[in-house]
């Protein structure tokens, strides 16, 4: 699917720039749908931790390097995206080696497994809001259904996650830096706004109803879906069309932990060569990380559900979910 | 350049260093180098007179249980255990590696042998203060089998009968033979050691030890040096925190199946059949519901990674 990419790449764009979006999603996406591993619904749950690692090198998605513009590199007019916060500027040209990622955002079934194995489940009994995120429901109209998006209790459940998979398989798994983040979520640095499959933002109504009237058995619509962290519920992983990356949900379900730490004015000061970030707390008091995918908790304000979106959050909040990436030149699967 | 920056920096040379030893066979050691580990050994023992105690969940003075969440380590029994002597210090990397090397099994731990632990936390032992591999760390066994050669490789070199410590010598040890203590620290309590307690990314090895005990997620490869902190009445380090520790025990839940003297189950039970006894949960990360303190018992698999361990000698006077 890639090759089929990288030579569409220059085109493509020109063709987002002028024709809109759809025609080169036509061109992609069917290449990417033959080359799809497992859907992450297949299967019987709850799986083992062998299963999952399994699962997680399939799912994960090459992403050739290059050169992009990180941040937000403004409309064809000029104007930017993000009007409401500058810290999505100046964009600046960072290169980025190759990597992969997962496909799709890690599940409360592939957490809970998680917990149980690593013998974690008992840190957070105590704590309210943490312990609801430790069990995943076989209940398709739940929240916690095994197949939605999981929130982890913090950061560093994420970051753990990630390693996890690591000790299992051999590979360098690990939450993405904010630019491979970034990089991917715009199919390789296009000039896209949105990681859906037209580049475009047309949002599932599902939750956009008061509580008592959300209907699970509803089936999704649109092509992605935005919404406020404040209601628990999400669709399962990949129920919308992919970005032509192949890659679902970088654009809502929820919001995404990176391993940058967050300064607001980081694009000002970062290296060119693989930013990571800074290299320590911006307030060591406070500790942020960066999250991305604000759509996941529903900022549609001012450009707050784009791609170019960055905040920090608390590493100590709860409430974000997260998908992992392999530091390795090479595709993995 | 920053603390931190060396830090980071040190993790990715220790990357290096897994792709450049993977290409070449490490070189066995010297006589040299075996002598200073078999010395170490042996200067590091700390004899402990035997004596009777109850072994397991005794409850403090008020009769409150130190682990109420867990059943496998009530009721308590009484046992007698022979005089031994301990390692004061959980084995090291250095120590750990010298062996390996020594055994020629050195190359047998790396991700293309099939050991997938090693992309975060090779078995390789290094000079790097801030590394999770330098040699005064604790080491973590691949599995429940070479930290038990270990000993027998210590008790080879040296003819005295080095091995795992039995499950209750181990308790008794942590316990200053057998008072009914929480924690195998200086006080007797715990207070902990902020280092480790933030992501990851942050971790700062130039920060220095404080507080009396390590206690940390077994997801984390970082440890201290094995003896950062302060030891036990009976002379011990780490017994509670650092990493969790092997016995040559298999699991069983209770302790009903105990002899009362000497005991050591040396049968599997039928439920946990590849599970031994791991001891110093606190190592592993646990701290909750009593988890931490040294009553607390998990039973492993023989395969699993995450463990450390120090030998001891079964020999009712002191070797040194």
């Amino acid at each position: 699917m890639f090759a089929v990419y990288v030579a569409l790449d220059k085109e493509a764009v020109f063709m987002l720039k002028i024709d809109g979006l759809k025609a080169a999603g036509w061109i992609v996406l069917p290449s990417v749908l033959i080359s799809c591993g497992s859907l992450s619904g297949e299967g019987e749950w709850p799986k083992s931790a062998k299963e999952i690692a399994n699962e997680a090198v399939e799912n994960q998605v090459f992403v050739q390097g290059g050169s992009f513009q990180l941040g937000d590199v403004g409309r064809p007019n000029g104007s930017p995206y993000m009007v409401l916060t500058d810290h999505a500027l100046p964009p600046i040209e960072v290169k980025v080696d190759s990597y992969s990622i997962s496909r799709y955002e890690t599940t409360w079934g592939e957490m809970e497994v998680y917990y149980k194995d690593t013998g974690r489940t008992h840190l957070y009994e105590n704590e309210y809001t943490a312990s609801k995120y430790l069990t995943a429901s076989s209940d398709p109209l739940s929240p916690y259904y095994y197949n939605k998006p999981a929130r982890v209790p913090n950061y560093y459940e994420a970051e753990m996650y990630c390693a996890w998979l690591a000790d299992q398989t051999g590979l360098m798994f690990t939450l993405p830096t904010e630019a491979q983040w970034e990089y991917a979520a715009r199919s390789r640095g296009q000039n896209v706004p949105y990681a859906t499959d037209t580049g475009e933002e047309d949002n599932d109504t599902y939750l956009q109803r008061p509580k008592e009237y959300i209907d699970p058995s509803i089936p999704p619509s649109g092509n992605m879906l935005s919404h406020s962290s404040l209601v628990m519920e999400r669709r399962p992983v990949g129920s919308y069309p992919p970005n032509p990356l192949g890659l679902y949900d970088m654009t809502g379900n929820v919001a995404e932990w990176t391993q940058d730490w967050f300064q607001s004015d980081y694009y000002k000061h970062a290296p060119r060569d693989n930013p990571r970030g800074p290299a320590e707390p911006v307030n060591p008091d406070q500790p942020e990380k960066t999250v991305r995918d604000w759509a996941g908790k529903g900022g549609s304000f001012g450009g707050g559900g784009t791609v170019f979106a960055r905040s920090g959050v608390d590493v100590d909040a709860p409430g974000t979910g997260f998908r992992c990436a392999v530091n390795h030149p090479e595709p993995v699967n | 350049m920053r603390p931190l920056d060396t830090g980071l920096l040190s993790l990715l040379g220790s990357l290096t260093l897994v792709l450049a030893t993977g290409c070449s066979s490490p070189q066995p050691p010297s006589e040299t180098e075996i002598e200073a580990v078999l010395d170490g050994a042996k200067r590091n023992l700390v004899f402990v007179e035997g004596g009777e105690f109850w072994l397991g969940d005794v409850g403090n003075e008020s009769g409150v249980l130190f682990n109420p969440l867990s059943d496998d380590n009530k009721p308590p029994k009484l046992v007698e255990v022979e005089s031994f002597s301990i390692l004061k210090t959980e084995v090291t990397w250095g120590e750990f590696v010298t062996f390996l090397r020594d055994v020629g099994r050195a190359d047998d731990y790396t991700i293309e042998n099939g050991f997938r632990r090693a992309v975060r936390l090779p078995i390789i032992a290094n000079e790097d203060p801030a590394s999770p591999n330098y040699k005064d760390k604790p080491a973590r066994s691949p599995n429940f089998h070479e930290a038990e050669n270990y000993c027998l490789w210590l008790a080879e070199k040296t003819g005295h009968p080095y091995s795992l410590p039995a499950e209750a010598q181990w308790e008794y040890a942590a316990r200053n033979r057998g008072q009914a203590i929480a924690f195998a620290t200086d006080t007797g309590q715990v207070e902990l050691d902020p280092y480790l307690q933030r992501p990851s990314a942050y971790i700062d090895p130039m920060v220095p030890v404080s507080g009396n005990v390590l206690i940390h997620s077994s997801n984390d490869v970082e440890r201290r040096p094995v003896g950062s902190y302060p030891p036990s009445p009976l002379g011990l380090h780490d017994m509670t925190g650092n990493v969790a520790e092997w016995t040559k025990d298999w699991f069983h839940p209770g302790f009903a199946h105990l002899s009362p003297t000497n005991p050591v189950a040396e049968q599997p039970h039928s439920e946990y059949s590849d599970k031994r006894v791991v001891r110093d949960l606190a190592g592993h990360g646990d701290h909750t519901g009593g988890s931490a303190t040294v009553y607390a018992r998990n039973g492993w698999d023989t395969d699993s990674y995450y463990h450390g361990f120090r030998c001891v000698v079964n020999h009712p006077e002191p070797v040194n």
